[in-house]
């Protein structure tokens, strides 16, 4: 019932973050597919081509918002129940502290990758059956991969964070301002430009303007990187949460 | 010996800075029986029991609950499977209905009691439907007792379970606290409420300033402590009570008071032998030696 | 059968107890042969710990006062030492009675008569013990 548990906490938070991305990525690329007038146009008029270009600017606008609502959805955890008092319940409970990690990780992880997913469903479905455009699936799945592998980096970022920093509106504020020292802070080095999160989940470099298909050279190294700090990220939750006095 | 003792502690410590809120504990919780935790606030009740249920980890020393090692999170998370725990705040999840709760915390025993939820569930007044946050602070507190009534563990261990109830679900709690003990359930519990402790208790172990100061079976009490009044003639004779069994001498003018836990017919001969015109021994309340067994870290003893 | 019992009165509970239900029975307020409470009805009703109850009746199973037949319940047994012992409790009883008449004739206080007769209890068993 752990996972249960982590559904409830964080319903709310999920579903709307859900409901907003999909509704902006969808209409966005609705408005944009059928030039503001909702009508489709006729076959000749659009074409692949213009298909992926429109589903790679949805996909810049989606990098903005995305990272809002990972790092919202690594909020909470024990400490936050710790200051809300009902740390002592959980903690009660026969269960080890690394599994209440893992429920809590486990279920974060499924909802930023759904909000990764549902709103490229919801940008492919429009092009397919709409627009009735073919999609290409190396480039859909190109960008999707570089926004999941981002995503889940800034979670577990956010997710540390919560597991370190106490007081309640005290450990957002971390967690954003981590995020926007990575983003100010790689703009101003630019020998740091390769770690900017932003820079790494919109693939602007790896596309081709002319044809807008991936240039062969898709950064799969930085994307392992990503997750496997993600996952070196959600072990040091772990441990700070196992050795914290509670 | 071990499997009558159900908590066991081996100068359990732990410094919070440089101030030691529990200090060198020494306690031992016998089976089958009712042990009050008796402190005054910030004694350290609530640290040890954190402390044995691995929520906090002690600075030094050890213990073992059902027989098992609060150092080894393995163990300790195993003795959980079989403890009952009330936390003081009884805080829970905002975000879950009675019935969502319920069903939660059933999930993670396997001594559930099915009769005894729906019983209290009627009896404490809880909507299944309403949720958490939406319960007043009874109401919640109420709905934590039930979470760790609901069961048959081994052990209950409460962290002052009557704060935040009205008198009537005070009783309703002691009372549904005696059904448990009856059927075998050891009760460990913190409190600073002097009656209720001496109403239902069996045993009381005196904390203060995290040092353990006594551990007293209640009917012992009863039947030894007595406080001695004693008025002399003249002055009062100076070292004379400096015996065993005195836990204070107090002398106001002609008079001297003693609080003996033992020897208090040899008291009163010597009493006699020193020249006392009259003497009176009345019973000791758990309060009297509450008081006088904290003030003890404050004054010189005598 | 109400029972009651007090923490503060410096006797144990369970010695309280024992009084009581003896004195009930030697009263003829329990008959022989009826049930007392259960331990756990009777902890929860009193709001003390079962282990007070049990020890109260195991001290009056082993006077052979009770009988506490595994899985009906409590019952007062009926011995012909409970109904001698009766005559004598009586006649202590008015003993007792008349002596606190005159310490109250003569002017003393309830309070004061209790104090002296604690007292009294606890030199005499000493100089019984001397004896």
């Amino acid at each position: 019932m752990l996972w249960y548990k982590a559904w409830l906490e964080t319903r709310w938070r999920f579903l709307l973050c859900l409901g907003g991305l999909v509704f902006c990525c969808g209409f966005f690329v609705l408005a944009e597919g059928t030039g503001e007038n909702f009508k489709r146009l006729p076959s000749w008029a659009f074409t692949p081509r213009q298909a992926r270009e429109l589903l790679f600017r949805a996909h810049q606008g989606l990098v903005a918002l995305f990272p809002i609502a990972a790092i919202l959805l690594g909020m909470g955890g024990m400490l936050r129940e710790k200051a809300t008092g009902v740390a002592s319940f959980t903690l009660g409970l026969p269960v080890s502290r690394t599994r209440l990690m893992l429920s809590r990780i486990g279920m974060g992880a499924l909802q930023t990758l759904l909000l990764s997913l549902a709103p490229w469903i919801a940008m492919l479905a429009v092009v397919y059956f709409y627009l009735r455009q073919p999609v290409s699936v190396a480039f859909s799945s190109s960008l999707l991969l570089a926004l999941i592998s981002g995503g889940l980096l800034l979670f577990s970022m956010a997710v540390l964070v919560s597991c370190v920093v106490e007081g309640e509106y005290t450990a957002p504020v971390a967690a954003f301002g981590i995020f926007v020292v990575n983003i100010y802070g790689t703009v101003l080095f630019d020998s740091l430009r390769e770690w900017n999160v932003i820079r790494f989940m919109r693939l602007q470099e790896y596309v081709d303007r002319g044809t807008w298909t991936i240039k062969p050279a898709l950064p799969l190294g930085g994307i392992a990187v990503a997750f496997a700090l993600t996952i070196l990220l959600a072990l040091l939750s772990t441990v700070a949460v196992e050795r914290r006095d509670f | 010996m071990s499997e009558d003792v159900v908590i066991s502690t081996h100068d359990l410590t732990k410094f919070y800075g440089r101030t030691p809120v529990v200090d060198r504990l020494n306690l031992q919780v016998p089976a089958h029986q009712i042990t009050a935790f008796l402190g005054r606030n910030g004694a350290g009740k609530s640290t040890t029991i954190k402390m044995l249920l691995g929520i906090t980890y002690p600075t030094s020393g050890m213990g073992t609950v059902l027989g098992k090692q609060i150092l080894d999170a393995a163990q300790n998370r195993e003795a959980r499977c079989d403890v009952a725990y009330v936390a003081e705040d009884k805080q829970l999840y905002p975000y879950m209905t009675v019935e969502q709760l319920v069903r939660f915390a059933k999930s993670f025993y396997s001594t559930w009691r099915p009769d005894v939820e729906s019983r209290l569930l009627r009896q404490f007044e809880l909507p299944p439907t309403r949720k958490v946050r939406a319960l007043s602070k009874g109401m919640r507190g109420k709905l934590a007792l039930l979470l760790a009534l609901s069961r048959r563990p081994s052990l209950l261990i409460l962290d002052e379970p009557s704060e935040g109830l009205d008198p009537v679900g005070i009783e309703e709690l002691l009372q549904e606290l005696m059904t448990a003990s009856a059927d075998g359930v050891t009760i460990f519990f913190s409190s600073h409420q002097i009656a209720e402790v001496e109403r239902i208790a069996d045993r009381a172990c005196i904390i203060d300033r995290g040092k353990l100061r006594m551990n007293i079976s209640m009917e012992e009490m009863r039947q030894r402590c007595r406080r001695i009044t004693i008025a002399f003639q003249g002055d009062p004779p100076d070292r004379a009570f400096n015996f065993p069994g005195v836990r204070r001498v107090r002398t106001d003018g002609r008079q001297t008071v003693l609080l003996a836990e033992e020897n208090v017919d040899a008291l009163i001969e010597l009493a006699r032998r020193e020249g006392a015109a009259q003497v009176e021994v009345d019973p000791v309340s758990l309060r009297e030696l509450f008081l006088e067994t904290v003030k003890e870290g404050h004054d010189a003893l005598v | 059968m109400i029972f009651k019992v007090n923490p503060a009165v410096g006797q144990p509970l369970y010695i309280q107890l024992i009084q009581q239900i003896r004195h009930a029975i030697e009263t003829g307020l329990l008959v022989d042969g009826e049930t007392l409470p259960a331990i756990r009805s009777l902890a929860a009703e009193l709001v003390v710990s079962p282990n007070t109850i049990v020890k109260a009746y195991s001290e009056l199973e082993h006077e052979g006062l009770l009988e506490l037949r595994h899985g009906s319940g409590v019952y007062v047994s009926a011995k012909r030492r409970v109904k001698s012992r009766a005559d004598l409790v009586r006649a202590a009883q008015l003993k007792v009675r008349k002596a606190i008449e005159n310490l109250r004739d003569e002017g003393f206080s309830d309070e004061e008569i209790h104090r002296m007769v604690e007292a009294e209890l606890f030199y005499a068993s000493r100089a019984g013990r001397n004896a």
